[in-house]
């Protein structure tokens, strides 16, 4: 996913502010519409398939989840911080997933169910290792920066440059995820990183749609005051240039 | 006065529209007078651009392998079980000795199905060599992939009995060891309904196949949904699964055929030979021409 043009265009907000893909310009109330992201071909394709599974074709199961592995992944390592604990978490959330398919009501998109159950896994694997959890910002785990793979980028104009500050965007990130409390990391992921709309997020997290969005604002905040270093500094630049 | 404290918890709903018209237009006009809380909202922009770019990270590799693995229990419990050796030889046998009342009541079909194939031919699960008997007499270029190694010695002794030239592999038909777009036919009878995993099959047939080349098959199916038959298929299925070589009585194959992509899927049905697996389909798949 390419930083998205529109959020860091200059002077946006005067005009229009950044727009998020699934949630549109809606009412503001408390309540609020669940909005399926999932286009309606994929959603029908996806529903097909999952009766073919619970029919006894369940070799079909990876073809079901393939695209989303990665997404269950990146959940699991944003909130743990941990690539072992996060595929391990990973791998756990896809088998309940086969395991409990019967128990998928079509409500939500399979990838938003897939993702709650990937938030539980990782919640019960922190109960067990807490004490990753609150790690100061000051004091960076071992398996920083080196740990990253990096992966195959979609511009591959990228400069060395680009790489090495992305590099440090990331291990910047990583600290500051790990000094927020669990439940502004939580949003930060499901909301920013997954781009799950309001509605969806309240109804994984189980609050309001209010709660999601007060929640959301106090998380953001503090984000922007733990990456102050990094957000005017120059290894942003030539990343937010190609933005414009 | 407006009131930057009030203003900063507002800028997150903000940038979503999260917040009513009258407040939009206040925070609005506040930002174009209050550089400190435009500059805020700014930074805010960014972190939540920098948070939706994971473009960085990657999935593990041999992730998928190890899922495999993990769920192998679960997704194919009967080959799990099954004691291979022995069993397959058994498989191999009752191939070879018991399926001469079916071949000769499909000899017909076969035969009629069998002209249009011809050049370079995979086929995929030739087991004992059923069909060879249709290549007699045409020059062919033939190469089959067969996973179960006790057929190997039928198949050849059999393609010796009627002078056919055959290059018998192993392997499985998920993962062809075949170049890309080099085959002009290829051919799977009663094959479909035992593969680990039908999509990954037909993705590999059509990456196999030339551009316009074709796809035989014969394959029994499921029943009509809501009949009987179809009830009686899936009550049966977790026997009939492990007795007969991971065989799906009650897999709806023309499906998977018709949504794997190729050009034109043309079949019949018909009414074949084996109880409770009666419902049959036999019929042509082509591969997209590369000509507009």
């Amino acid at each position: 996913m390419m930083i998205s043009t529109r959020r860091l265009r200059d002077g946006d907000h005067r005009e229009s502010g950044a727009d998020r893909k699934h949630s549109g310009a809606r009412p503001v109330a408390d309540v609020c519409m669940l909005i399926d992201p999932t286009s309606k071909a994929t959603r029908e394709s996806e529903t097909a398939l999952i009766g073919r599974i619970r029919n006894g074709e369940t070799e079909l199961f990876y073809e079901l989840v393939r695209p989303y592995q990665r997404d269950v992944f990146i959940t699991a390592l944003l909130l743990l911080q941990d690539r072992a604990d996060a595929e391990e978490v990973a791998q756990e959330a896809i088998l309940k997933s086969f395991l409990h398919l019967n128990q998928f009501r079509f409500e939500a998109g399979f990838r938003t169910w897939l993702i709650r159950i990937t938030v539980n896994e990782a919640h019960m694997r922190r109960k067990h290792d807490r004490k990753s959890l609150f790690d100061s910002i000051d004091e960076p785990q071992s398996d920083g920066e080196g740990d990253y793979v990096m992966r195959n980028f979609r511009d591959s104009k990228e400069l060395p440059e680009e790489a090495l500050g992305r590099k440090q965007i990331r291990s910047a990130l990583d600290q500051a995820l790990t000094a927020l409390p669990r439940d502004a990391r939580e949003i930060l992921v499901l909301r920013d990183v997954q781009q799950l709309s309001i509605a969806e997020t309240s109804q994984l997290l189980g609050i309001t749609c209010a709660n999601v969005k007060v929640r959301l604002s106090r998380a953001r905040s503090r984000m922007r005051e733990l990456l102050t270093p990094i957000l005017g500094d120059s290894i942003l630049r030539p990343l937010l240039k190609k933005t414009r | 006065m407006i009131d930057c404290r009030d203003i900063r918890p507002e800028l997150s709903n903000y940038i979503e529209h999260e917040v009513d018209s009258a407040s939009r237009a206040r925070i609005a006009f506040h930002l174009g007078e209050c550089e400190e809380c435009a500059a805020a909202l700014d930074e805010i922009q960014r972190v939540v651009a920098l948070l939706a770019d994971t473009n960085d990270l990657a999935l593990p590799a041999g992730f998928e392998d190890r899922l495999r693995k993990r769920l192998s229990a679960h997704i194919e419990p009967a080959r799990v079980q099954t004691p291979p050796g022995l069993y397959k030889q058994a498989v191999a046998w009752f191939w070879s000795h018991a399926t001469f009342a079916y071949e000769r009541t499909l000899a017909e079909r076969k035969r009629a199905l069998f002209a249009g194939v011809h050049g370079k031919i995979l086929e995929i699960g030739p087991g004992t060599g059923a069909n060879l008997i249709h290549y007699r007499g045409r020059e062919t270029d033939w190469i089959g992939i067969e996973p179960n190694p006790y057929m190997h010695a039928y198949l050849k002794k059999e393609a010796e009995k009627l002078g056919i030239a055959v290059d018998l592999r192993g392997g499985v038909g998920e993962r062809l060891e075949i170049e890309d777009n080099s085959i002009d036919a290829v051919v799977a009878t009663l094959v479909l309904c035992s593969v680990n995993n039908l999509a990954d099959v037909l993705r590999e047939i059509l990456r196999v196949l030339k551009p316009g080349g074709q796809f035989f098959f014969m394959e029994h199916v499921a029943a009509p949904r809501g009949t009987w038959l179809r009830r009686i298929q899936q009550w049966i299925r977790p026997i009939w699964k492990p007795l007969l070589d991971g065989c799906r009585p009650d897999q709806e194959t023309w499906i998977a055929l018709e949504q794997a992509g190729f050009a034109t899927v043309t079949y019949d049905r018909f009414t074949g030979p084996i109880p409770i697996a009666s419902p049959h389909i036999i019929g042509v798949a082509v591969k997209k021409s590369c000509r507009p």
